[in-house]
């Protein structure tokens, strides 16, 4: 009798034990609504995206022409900057959006295209923060280059976008050598975001 | 002589059930965190990239993937923390699908101190659990995630790049 009573306590905490742990199990499950909560909560969490911007994918002026006469011969061509998606923003957050050339540095500001079989070759361009330019328009690196460069746009909605101009004035090829300035030219901006209070 | 067999058989038999117990527990305690491990690795296995990565961000309208076609879809943070030692941070790097092309993403402090630098990251390749190069003592850093583009073909020419700057939080 004592023998069974022990084997029926025994037999009933194993089952105990596995029921538990089968219930902890079935908690972590993703289809479980505290499995979804917990999804909630890593959207917010530190680490995870938060935003993403569109940016163009390369500087393009095509094919340039070498000017007959020594006078200003402009390209322009408009590129845009979009705040695709933007997630969790405060009300006085905003995205930041500065674009400086890739080899920028305190000495030499400037945006450059680069010739891509002789580097020394460069022309340089001008950005300008509007899609149309005025007269009294700057471009952008007559301002103070900062460490993320010039500053572009500020995002605070999604679907927001900005569109600029980049220029270049064709009057630098006049009078050169064809020879020697003709072929490919590439050249790349760096846009940097942060999310700034203000 | 007869009750001490008798005892022994019920000390062999409470420790078989014990035992027997303790396997099953131990067997669902294990299974589910092998679930666990399988719903945070959804965007990424731990220190390695993985394909059907996202931004975790809802998905788009139809307006955005549109404009989207026309240039590079660059992810942005708020901010990230770990503990102090820590070899690992939690941060989502990745190359949008929508993407036309390859991302390598330098993950940095402000002073140039690079933690991570990825392989090529095609469209909809990433990584959620970023393994550090270094550790970093308790502070507030300011660190960025510089994505360099390139094109999909053999000559990789560099694209328009982009860093993405957020405050890294070691406690």
């Amino acid at each position: 009798m004592k023998t069974r009573k022990i084997l029926a306590l025994s037999m009933a905490v194993a089952t105990v034990a596995t029921v538990s742990t089968a219930a902890f199990a079935a908690e972590l499950t993703p289809s479980s609504q505290t499995g979804n909560t917990e999804v909630t909560a890593n959207i917010q969490d530190p680490g995870a995206v938060n935003y993403t911007i569109t940016i163009p994918d390369k500087v393009d002026f095509g094919t340039l022409t070498q000017p007959e006469t020594d006078t200003d011969s402009f390209k322009d061509v408009n590129f845009t900057v979009t705040a695709t998606k933007i997630e969790n923003l405060s009300d006085n957050n905003r995205v930041a959006v500065a674009v400086k050339d890739k080899d920028a540095t305190v000495d030499d500001d400037q945006f450059y295209i680069t010739q891509k079989t002789s580097p020394n070759t460069k022309l340089m361009y001008l950005v300008y923060d509007t899609d149309t330019i005025g007269e009294s328009d700057n471009h952008l690196a007559e301002g103070e280059m900062g460490n993320d460069g010039y500053n572009f746009a500020y995002f605070k909605n999604q679907g927001q976008s900005a569109t600029g101009t980049i220029r270049l004035n064709q009057k630098q090829l006049y009078g050169k050598d064809i020879a020697e300035i003709a072929g490919d030219y590439s050249g790349t901006m760096v846009f940097t975001s942060s999310i700034l209070t203000f | 002589m007869k009750k001490t067999k008798k005892k022994t058989l019920i000390i062999v038999i409470i420790s078989v059930v014990i035992v027997l117990a303790l396997a099953i527990s131990a067997f669902f305690i294990i299974k589910s965190m092998n679930n666990e491990e399988t719903q945070a690795d959804s965007n990424g296995v731990v220190g390695k990239v993985s394909a059907g990565w996202n931004t975790g961000l809802p998905e788009e309208s139809k307006k955005s993937t549109e404009s989207s076609s026309s240039g590079t879809q660059i992810p942005g943070y708020g901010t990230a923390k770990m503990k102090a030692g820590d070899t690992q941070l939690h941060l989502s790097i990745g190359n949008p699908k929508e993407n036309n092309c390859g991302f390598y993403a330098t993950l940095q402090l402000e002073d140039g101190t690079v933690l991570y630098k990825s392989e090529l990251l095609k469209p909809g390749y990433g990584l959620t659990e970023v393994p550090l190069q270094q550790t970093l003592k308790k502070g507030t850093y300011d660190a960025e995630v510089f994505y360099e583009c390139v094109t999909l073909d053999e000559e990789q020419s560099p694209l328009n790049s982009a860093k993405s700057k957020f405050k890294l939080v070691v406690n």
